[in-house]
């Protein structure tokens, strides 16, 4: 990109009304379907459109953004290098090994749960610690997007949307948390990272609720 | 290093050779449908059907359900015309349609969009814009100015955000602008540009063949692509100074070439200022929303300190270069009939 934007013309200032102009947004969204959203806008906004209303793919990505930002500029930078290219080659695997991955729901809630803790307790992992959970994340989450597209018979093209859209919101989260100086603003996504867990919590309790 | 580099560079490569193969039929599948319904007496309305052609011979698999109170008074007469299939037919329906369903067979199955448009006698009209989520409309008495306004604007969005050779010329003009004023002036330039041609073209003042248009369009990519090149080298070039000239001239085609998204859809004599309006309205929007994310991208890019890597610079410059180059000589072969 031109160096239109200077250092000094990125303000946290920005930063932060984006992410508060975003979250508004997620609380009042259009359509709340699991797999796989058609967009009407072809099968790569499909593909966006999926991650932005799958909660456990928005939300885990969310919870490890905000933490690798606020753990340094050097493991959001991790993050932000493998976590695409693990979804995406987990949506590959996802895709050919389609007959053998199956029943992902309490491990989509359980990466959740996962996520949110380590956000709102914001532990102290070293920069390849982030970049191998981030990866181990992608792999799975993007394996179960990719076995989904498979057994809709969605077009591979809706997974560069996936992979797209997981990249750019890691980038833009870890990011604004990377740049986030004062402390009520850590505390803030350390919350965040709280209703993430909270939220884990619940799908996990859901899946393994008693039958009645 | 230099091995390594290779080995990217020859999988971008390949990543955008399949990516521009998927994405051109995927412009193609986005050309939408047309149904358009005109009352002719209180019980009767000439039906015409317009779907977009693939080939000379095929056409999407899209059928008019009408409800089962409709009675059909004559075979439809059906033909191949300028890249659609058009037929038109006529059937009475005894409550002039109102509180019934039409429904789109098909659609489900499709990328593509059904614009509808019923005509009455006592002059009003209801259109609206049925997509593969959405296949059926259900027909009101009395259509609001908010349908026409809410259809047009949205087929403008829709339209620029598949619209993915359009999205690139902006993506390359981005990564020439050197300050945030040229920025805003490089944009402008390019708004005014293709609203003034959008405008001509859909008065009918001009006219250019979809063929050369489409070649033309792409080589305004692939001019882009140098241009950037030069950029990382701290060369200097008139595009670079003076980007907004650049995006203005091209910005002139990409406008004829919206101007044949609207087109398809048929639009009435008597809605084309507000039609027109709304759909460039939409256009904007969705470049504005495109180009706010690139920003905010640039800026996450630098505040993690990524944007020295080699990698992102290259890989938007590789985007836009070879998807310029791929797309010039595939629409080339198509000009000269080896396509």
């Amino acid at each position: 990109m031109g160096p239109f934007m200077s250092r000094r013309f990125v303000p946290l200032k920005v930063h932060a009304w984006i992410l508060v102009a975003f979250f508004v947004l997620t609380l009042f969204p259009n359509t709340a379907q699991a797999h796989l959203v058609t967009s009407g806008a072809g099968p790569f906004f499909d593909g966006v459109a999926h991650f932005f209303v799958s909660l456990d793919d928005l939300l885990v990505v969310v919870a490890l953004a905000l933490l690798s930002g606020l753990l340094g500029k050097t493991a959001a930078r991790g993050l932000v290098l493998v976590l695409p290219f693990a979804w995406f080659v987990g949506m590959l695997l996802g895709l050919s090994l389609a007959d053998r991955i199956s029943g992902s729901g309490w491990a989509t809630a359980f990466t959740v749960l996962v996520g949110g803790l380590l956000l709102s307790f914001r532990v102290k992992l070293q920069a390849w610690m982030i970049a191998l959970i981030a990866g181990m994340i992608g792999l799975a989450h993007g394996s179960w997007n990719g076995a989904a597209m498979r057994a809709t018979e969605t077009s591979a093209i809706a997974s560069l949307g996936i992979v797209a859209a997981a990249g750019v919101v890691a980038l833009l989260l870890s990011a604004t948390a990377a740049s986030v100086q004062q402390s009520w603003q850590r505390i803030a996504m350390r919350v965040i990272g709280s209703w993430v867990a909270a939220f884990g919590l619940l799908a996990l309790a859901w899946h393994f609720r008693p039958n009645v | 290093m230099r091995g390594m580099r290779h080995w990217f560079a020859a999988s971008c490569l390949g990543l955008i050779a399949w990516l521009g193969l998927e994405l051109c039929t995927f412009a193609h599948e986005a050309r939408p449908a047309y149904l358009l319904l005109r009352q002719t007496t209180p019980d009767t309305f000439d039906l015409l059907w317009k779907v977009p052609a693939q080939g000379d011979n095929l056409r999407l698999g899209l059928y008019v359900r009408l409800p089962d109170t409709a009675e059909r008074l004559n075979e439809s007469h059906g033909m191949f015309v300028g890249g659609a299939y058009v037929e038109r037919w006529r059937f009475r329906e005894p409550n002039a349609l109102v509180g019934s369903t039409i429904q789109i067979d098909g659609l489900r199955h499709t990328l593509t969009d059904v614009l509808v448009r019923i005509e009455r006698l006592d002059g009003t009209t209801q259109i609206a814009r049925l997509a593969p989520e959405s296949p059926s409309l259900k027909v009101t008495a009395a259509p609001s100015g908010w349908e026409v306004v809410s259809t047009y604007f949205w087929i403008g969005v829709e339209h620029i955000l598949l619209g993915v050779d359009h999205l690139l010329f902006v993506l390359g003009l981005l990564l020439i602008v050197n300050t945030t004023s040229a920025l805003v002036k490089t944009i402008t330039a390019f708004t005014i540009a293709h609203s003034i041609t959008l405008a001509l073209s859909v008065f009918s003042v001009i006219h250019v063949p979809d063929a050369p248009l489409n070649a033309m369009i792409a080589l305004s990519i692939l001019f882009l692509g140098p241009e950037v090149v030069r950029k990382w080298r701290g060369q200097s070039s008139f595009t670079i100074r003076h980007p907004w000239f650049v995006s203005f001239v091209f910005g002139l085609m990409h406008g004829i070439g919206f101007a044949s998204g609207l087109s398809m859809t048929g639009i009435p004599h008597g809605e084309i200022p507000s039609a027109l309006l709304f759909f460039n309205l939409g256009v904007e929007a969705g470049q504005l929303a495109f180009v706010l994310v690139a920003i905010w991208v640039t800026m996450s890019l630098r505040t993690l300190e990524l944007d020295r890597a080699w990698w992102s610079r290259r890989i938007p410059a590789y985007v836009v270069g070879s998807l310029g180059a791929f797309w010039t000589i595939q629409r080339c072969l198509i000009l000269v009939g080896l396509g």
